[in-house]
C-alpha cells in the first residue's frame, strides 16, 4: 500500500476513535472495565514497539553499537528520572555524541 | 494603535484564554515535533506526505507507530491495528469530553474532535466555565486547535525538510527508539497498565523475528488480554481516573 494512502487510512482509524463517543454513539456511561481496557491497550502497545524499535536499532547499528547501546541506557534513566519526551531524546542523542567523539574506534 | 492592541481587538475572551492555555503546549510539543519530521524523512515519506500524515492522525505517539513500521517493513493490518491501540486512549478522552460536544452544531461535532489530543483534553477539562458555555466551548476549541495545528506542522514541516540533509550514522539514528522509551516510561508509572505493557514488551521480544511486523501484532494482542484480565468491575465514566 502507498504509504500516503496508509497514512491517511491511519488518520481515519484515528478520527473515528475521536468521534466514536462524541457523534456516533452518545455514551455517556462508559463501563470501567472497557475503559481500563482502552487506557492500558497504549503502554502495551508502546513497550511493544518500543522493544521491536530497541531490538531492529542495535540489530543494525553496525560499528555504532557501543555508542547506540550507551544512548538507549541514558534515555532509560533519563525517562524514569524525567517525565519529558524531548528531554528524553536529546538526552540520548547527546549521549551517542560524546560516546562517538570520546571513543571514535568504538 | 500596537500591532499587540490591533491582534487583541479582534479576539474575543475565550480566544485569548485558549491562545494562554495552548501556549506552552505549542512550545513543548514543538521538539518532538521536529523529531517526528525527521523520523517521518528517514521513513522515506516528502514534506508533501509528513505533513499530510500530521494531519491525518494529529498524534505524535501514532505517527511514530506508523514511520517505525514503514520503517521495519511491516504489512498495513500491522500498521493500521497498531496505531488503533496507541489511539485507544482518545476514545477515553471523547468520551469525557462529550458533554462539551453535545450542544453543538453538527459540523463541530464531526470535525472539532481531530484535534483532541492529550493536550487539548487536558487544558479543556481544568476549564469548567469553558465547557459550560457551548459558544465560549467552540470558539476556544477552535482557537486552541488552530494554534497547536500551526505550531505542530511548522515542527514537523522543519524536522522532514532537515532529515534528507542529515549525515547516516548520526545520532538521530537513536531518536526513534529513544522517542519511544520516553512515551512508555511515564505510562508504566501507573502500577496498573505494567503488567499488559510487560506482557507486550516480552512477546515482543520473543516474536521479534515474524514477519511483516506481524510480531507486533501477537504482542499487542498478548498485553491488550492481559490488560484486560485485570481490568476492574463497572463504573461510570468521568470519575477520577479519567485522566
Amino acid at each position: 500500500m502507498n504509504a500516503l494512502l496508509l497514512l491517511l487510512a491511519a488518520g481515519v482509524v484515528s478520527w473515528i476513535m475521536r468521534v466514536l463517543f462524541i457523534t456516533v454513539v452518545p455514551a455517556d456511561r462508559l463501563p470501567a472495565r472497557a475503559r481500563h481496557i482502552l487506557t492500558n491497550a497504549t503502554p502495551a502497545v508502546l513497550a511493544a514497539l518500543t522493544v521491536m524499535l530497541v531490538i531492529g536499532g542495535l540489530r543494525g547499528a553496525g560499528e555504532a553499537r557501543v555508542s547506540h547501546v550507551v544512548a538507549l541506557v541514558v534515555a532509560v534513566v533519563v525517562a524514569r528520572w524525567k517525565g519529558n519526551v524531548t528531554f528524553v531524546v536529546f538526552a540520548a542523542m547527546a549521549a551517542a555524541v560524546v560516546v562517538q567523539v570520546a571513543v571514535p574506534h568504538l | 494603535m500596537s500591532a499587540i492592541s490591533l491582534v487583541r481587538g479582534g479576539l474575543a475572551a475565550p480566544d485569548l484564554d485558549a491562545l494562554h492555555d495552548i501556549a506552552p503546549a505549542v512550545v513543548g510539543t514543538a521538539p518532538f515535533g521536529v523529531i517526528v519530521g525527521v523520523t517521518a524523512a528517514e521513513a522515506g515519506l516528502g514534506l508533501g506526505d509528513g505533513l499530510a500524515g500530521s494531519f491525518a492522525i494529529y498524534s505524535g505517539s501514532a505517527q511514530m507507530t506508523v514511520f517505525a513500521l514503514l520503517a521495519s517493513g511491516a504489512g498495513p493490518v500491522a500498521i493500521l491495528l497498531s496505531v488503533a491501540l496507541t489511539s485507544a486512549r482518545l476514545m477515553v478522552y471523547s468520551a469525557a469530553l462529550a458533554p462539551a460536544f453535545r450542544r453543538q452544531p453538527a459540523w463541530f461535532r464531526w470535525l472539532a474532535p481531530q484535534v483532541i489530543i492529550d493536550q487539548t483534553y487536558a487544558i479543556v477539562m481544568s476549564r469548567d466555565e469553558v465547557v459550560a458555555d457551548p459558544r465560549r466551548f467552540r470558539r476556544y476549541w477552535l482557537t486552541a486547535g488552530a494554534a497547536l495545528t500551526l505550531g505542530w506542522f511548522g515542527a514537523v514541516g522543519l524536522g522532514v525538510v532537515v532529515g534528507p540533509i542529515l549525515p547516516p550514522g548520526s545520532p538521530l539514528e537513536v531518536a526513534m527508539p529513544a522517542l519511544f522509551i520516553g512515551l512508555t516510561a511515564p505510562k508504566l508509572r501507573d502500577r496498573r497498565a505494567r503488567p499488559g505493557a510487560v506482557v507486550a514488551a516480552a512477546v515482543a521480544a520473543a516474536c521479534i523475528g515474524l514477519p511483516r511486523g506481524s510480531g507486533v501484532i501477537v504482542a499487542i494482542i498478548a498485553g491488550g488480554i492481559v490488560a484486560a484480565m485485570l481490568a476492574p468491575s463497572n463504573a461510570p465514566i468521568g470519575g477520577e481516573e479519567t485522566a
